[in-house]
């Protein structure tokens, strides 16, 4: 009796075992890959990330994007939220948790996020056309505050015929995109300090009449671009004359340029110092935490980031990045989340 | 006007867009595709004027070991298709691929504005887009493209020469006399229709920018000043004719040119810089046929860069987000993508004369002032404004493009009974009837309009080979007595081409308005079947001695070669003569988009 006991509970057993062997099996069928959502602004840094590892499932798409599907996930489909880590820069996992939060949502995002790379902010202009600016409208180096109170004057009003047309400043689409919201953000904090506020609040975004103006016209010399940077080398800055853009874009993408464009072309770097700072945000689920922390901040991520122009500890500069660029300890922008939302909706407003 | 007001009004521009561009000959890949054998098929959907280009791009794809995606072979498959036609496609969803092409994986219109247009249009209908910004792989101004001995005399290159200088000319009654040259003629400026082309929707945005002193933000309120609408006509009235394409205007110029006629022809043709170096290299259509010879033209062209600016086409390689569209598909179109984008082949793009849309590649040869260009202009690139804007834009052109004096000339012999479509039992002359009548919507009302029917022994009376059914006069006026008389006729007896064709030219010429584009647009379906005039040399001899020199009052006559047995070498031929362009409706269940295409002429 005790034999055949034994036997039952020793089949018992190898059917529960195989029964839990199939669903493992399955589980890893399923999600047999860490799902990683890249921000546009590290496409290229993910696509090789994908290549180079295994178990990693890439979708690029704008932070933009993301962000406005996350700020609408129901709390019933929380658990399930199609994705196990955002690469993004600052601020937008902070725009998805403020906002699902003053809609009384559960946080899709845990609450840290680990900082992965960095890159300064820059102005890209033809050098010819910063000099015009240094010499006169700026008084010395361009920076937003002058770049905004001379958008959209003719450049013969500033000291150069030769030069045809306005003044055109632009930058990416700050609703959509991550380095575009970024920049205006820049833009906006160096224009604060010219009038002695160093902490911006969303109350002084809407309620300062003359930096809606001052707005209103550097946002409105040009219409916004996906691409600006690249866009302005292939038409040899005869569509923008300022762009701003992060120095990843922009210094890989100028240095591998033709050698008339390199030369014709500089990238600024306002004082201070401002930076994108890309960031790892995981989903609420913490289901695959480990396996999306190791992939997308591990030394293969690290290595292709810094491949594409981002500044990461204790690896190479990538050519076309400026050697003696002395980073803040924080991004020199705002750190509220809110002000960032605030700021979209100024641009909203304030552009045609 | 506001981010969310766009769509509405960019509904009405595509609407605008879809009716007029539903049709363009040659377009789409007909039946002799490749066979992709077991390879993954990848059909792009280009624009014209870089089909070479892109087919060749796509034979070397094809034949490296870079075609291939998961193990699987990669085979590209590249099919011509004008980008309003192609827009057009793609918001329905593609439809007919049998009479359209393959439905695409790739898509690549002339301008990035196309996809824009696309997505709008499918959220108009609820939709989710379908077309994702795509990269531009190359790029290429337009410029107004001008003799060179016609160039010089306005200052070129020295002179900074723009549409405010075309505009002095055009108006000025001494023509090139004013600059010394009073054997040219008057200016005349060659100039497609924007609702088809481009190219002429870009000139149209920079003429009015011109008119308007600004580099960007053109508004509606700018499109209504007296003084920009004036701006306006001034231009359009020195434009020879429209038309859905540029190269019409310069195979006719390419043989004017070898006739030592080109300078009274047209003055000036606003075109994309690439079009210029395939004229001065002898190619005016850009399409090398096998065994054609290229022969550079006697007096080359010059890109003028307007000094008010200009604006680019940017060549986005689109990969489509439609329902047709698969996984693998995308992947084979992201591989074909890099490839195309790489510095060797963007050295390939430069050799067929477009600027690299990869900036490691310089602007180099064969954009330089060899061939009539400069390397370092524009110097501005203008704004493309909001599609409310573009919108108001067309509308106004439609008001203020030169006017039209069109006498149709519709075949009436008996072969127009036959079969034209099996399908719906319809004659020939049914489905031609139903097409000119929907034509005469595109006219606008001050135009004037007019109706001949033709066949031996038509009339008891002198002229018996053809009846004047509708005189001459503005459609506003006539426009349903045109419609009721085109819908009565019935077939009758055989083909008086020649004399038709003669006389027509003659009548119209008899009346030319020099306000107005005088033209004949003539549909027949078969062979001169007179006896009594059978001579096409003299035919021919006879309407180019009339429609050359400073003094000639030219009219366009514009054939439509209808049905398989058509003449359309003759036909082709009498365009040639006139320097206008024969339209192709071989098969006639093609006629409506053929008229279509004839109308934009006007």
């Amino acid at each position: 009796m005790t034999r055949v006991v034994a036997l039952v509970a020793a089949i018992v057993m190898v059917v529960a075992a195989l029964l839990i062997r199939a669903r493992i099996d399955e589980d890893s069928n399923r999600d047999g890959t860490a799902q990683l959502v890249c921000a546009t602004e590290l496409e290229e840094a993910c696509l090789d990330l994908d290549e180079r590892v295994g178990g990693l499932e890439v979708t690029i798409e704008p932070a933009g994007t993301t962000a406005a599907r996350l700020i609408g996930l129901p709390d019933t489909d929380i658990d399930d939220p199609g994705f196990d880590g955002w690469l993004v820069p600052q601020p937008w996992p902070g725009i998805v948790d403020g906002t699902r939060g003053r809609s009384q949502l559960e946080p899709v995002l845990e609450g840290e996020v680990t900082e992965v790379a960095r890159s300064p902010l820059v102005i890209a202009m033809r050098e010819e056309r910063a000099q015009v600016l240094r010499d006169g409208a700026c008084g010395g180096p361009v920076a937003w505050p002058c770049l905004g109170d001379v958008a959209g004057a003719p450049w013969a009003d500033l000291g150069d015929s030769a030069i045809p047309g306005t003044v055109r400043v632009t930058h990416a689409d700050p609703t959509v995109s991550a380095s575009g919201l970024i920049v205006l953000a820049q833009a906006a904090t160096e224009y604060f300090d010219t009038l002695g506020v160093t902490e911006i609040t969303s109350f002084e975004l809407e309620t300062t009449d003359a930096f809606i103006a001052w707005l209103t016209s550097l946002e409105n010399s040009a219409p916004p671009s996906a691409a600006p940077f690249e866009r302005m080398l292939l038409t040899s800055g005869t569509e923008y004359d300022a762009v701003g853009t992060t120095e990843a874009e922009a210094g890989p993408l100028l240095d591998e340029a033709s050698p008339d464009l390199r030369d014709a072309f500089t990238l600024l770097y306002p004082d201070p110092v401002a930076t994108a700072d890309v960031v790892l945000a995981l989903a609420a689920t913490g289901e695959r935490d480990d396996d999306i922390e190791g992939l997308a901040t591990g030394d293969t991520a690290l290595d292709v980031l810094a491949g594409d122009g981002w500044r990461v500890e204790g690896e190479p500069l990538a050519p076309g990045l400026r050697r003696n660029v002395r980073l803040p300890a924080g991004t020199n922008l705002p750190e509220d989340a809110g002000v960032y939302v605030a700021l979209q909706d100024a641009w909203r407003r304030v552009t045609r | 006007m506001t981010r969310a007001g766009r769509g509405i009004t960019l509904a009405l521009l595509l609407t605008a867009l879809a009716a007029c561009t539903a049709s363009s000959d040659n377009d789409g890949a007909g039946g002799d595709l490749e066979d992709p054998g077991d390879c993954i098929p990848v059909d792009m959907a280009v624009s014209p004027e870089k089909l070479d280009l892109l087919t060749d791009l796509a034979n070397t794809f094809n034949d490296s070991d870079r075609a291939e995606v998961d193990g699987d072979c990669i085979f590209v498959r590249v099919q011509r298709m004008s980008s309003g036609t192609g827009a057009s496609l793609i918001a329905d969803d593609w439809p007919d691929p049998d009479v359209n092409g393959p439905r695409p994986v790739i898509w690549s219109p002339a301008s990035s504005a196309w996809g824009a247009v696309v997505n709008q249009r499918k959220a108009d209908l609820g939709e989710e887009p379908v077309a994702p910004p795509g990269t531009p792989f190359m790029l290429t101004p337009l410029v107004i493209a001008m003799p060179e001995p016609m160039a010089n005399a306005l200052g070129y290159p020295e002179t900074p020469i723009g549409y405010a200088d075309i505009l002095r000319l055009a108006n000025d009654p001494a023509g090139w006399g004013a600059f010394g040259h009073p054997e040219w003629g008057p200016f005349r400026l060659g100039k497609t229709n924007p609702n088809f082309s481009t190219s002429a929707l870009h000139a149209t945005v920079a003429q009015y920018y011109a008119a308007a002193g600004k580099t960007g933000d053109l508004t509606l309120e700018d499109l209504n000043r007296p003084e920009v609408d004036q701006f306006a006509r001034g231009v359009e009235s020195s434009v020879v004719h429209y038309g859905d394409i540029t190269n019409t205007f310069l195979n006719n110029l390419y043989r004017a040119d070898s006739r030592g006629t080109g300078l009274t022809y047209v003055s000036a043709v606003a075109v994309e810089e690439k079009s210029v170096i395939d004229y001065n290299r002898g190619n005016p259509d850009g399409i090398l046929d096998p065994g054609e010879n290229p022969r550079p033209p006697r007096i080359p062209l010059v890109a003028i860069y307007p000094e008010e600016g200009t604006l680019f086409s940017d060549n986005p390689f689109i990969v489509l987000d439609s329902d047709w569209v698969t996984e693998n598909e995308k992947q084979a179109a992201a591989q074909f993508e890099e490839f195309v984008l790489e510095p060797q082949n963007q050295r390939r793009v430069l050799e067929f004369g477009f600027r690299p849309g990869n900036p490691s590649v310089a602007v180099d040869d064969p954009i330089n002032p060899r061939n009539g260009l400069d390397p370092n202009q524009p110097q501005t690139t203008l704004e493309v404004p909001d599609p409310a804007v573009l919108v108001g834009l067309i509308d106004k052109w439609g008001e203020t493009r030169k006017g039209a004096r069109v006498l149709l000339v519709i075949d009436v012999s008996g072969s127009m009974g036959d079969s034209g479509d099996e399908s719906t039992g319809e004659t020939k002359l049914d489905l031609a009837k139903r097409a000119a009548v929907s034509a005469l919507d595109q006219f606008k009302p001050e135009d004037e309009v007019g109706l001949r029917i033709f066949s031996t022994e038509i009339s008891a009376t002198e002229p018996t080979d053809y009846v004047d059914v509708v005189e001459i006069a503005p459609i506003s006026q006539n426009r349903e007595v045109l419609a009721s008389r085109i819908r009565d006729l019935v077939p009758t007896q055989g083909t008086p081409l020649y004399t038709v064709t003669e006389d027509s030219y003659r009548d119209m010429e008899d009346s030319f308005d020099t306000a107005r584009i005088n033209a004949v647009v003539l549909l027949s379906d078969g062979r001169n079947e007179d006896d009594r005039n059978d001579d096409i040399d003299a035919l021919l001899q006879y309407l180019r001695g009339q429609n050359e020199g400073t003094s000639s009052r030219p009219v366009r006559v514009f054939p439509i070669a209808y049905g398989a047995d058509a003449d359309l070498g003759a036909l082709q031929r009498i365009a040639e003569a006139t320097n206008a362009a024969a339209y192709d409706a071989a098969d006639p269940t093609t006629i409506e988009n053929v008229f279509v295409a004839v109308v934009s002429n006007f």
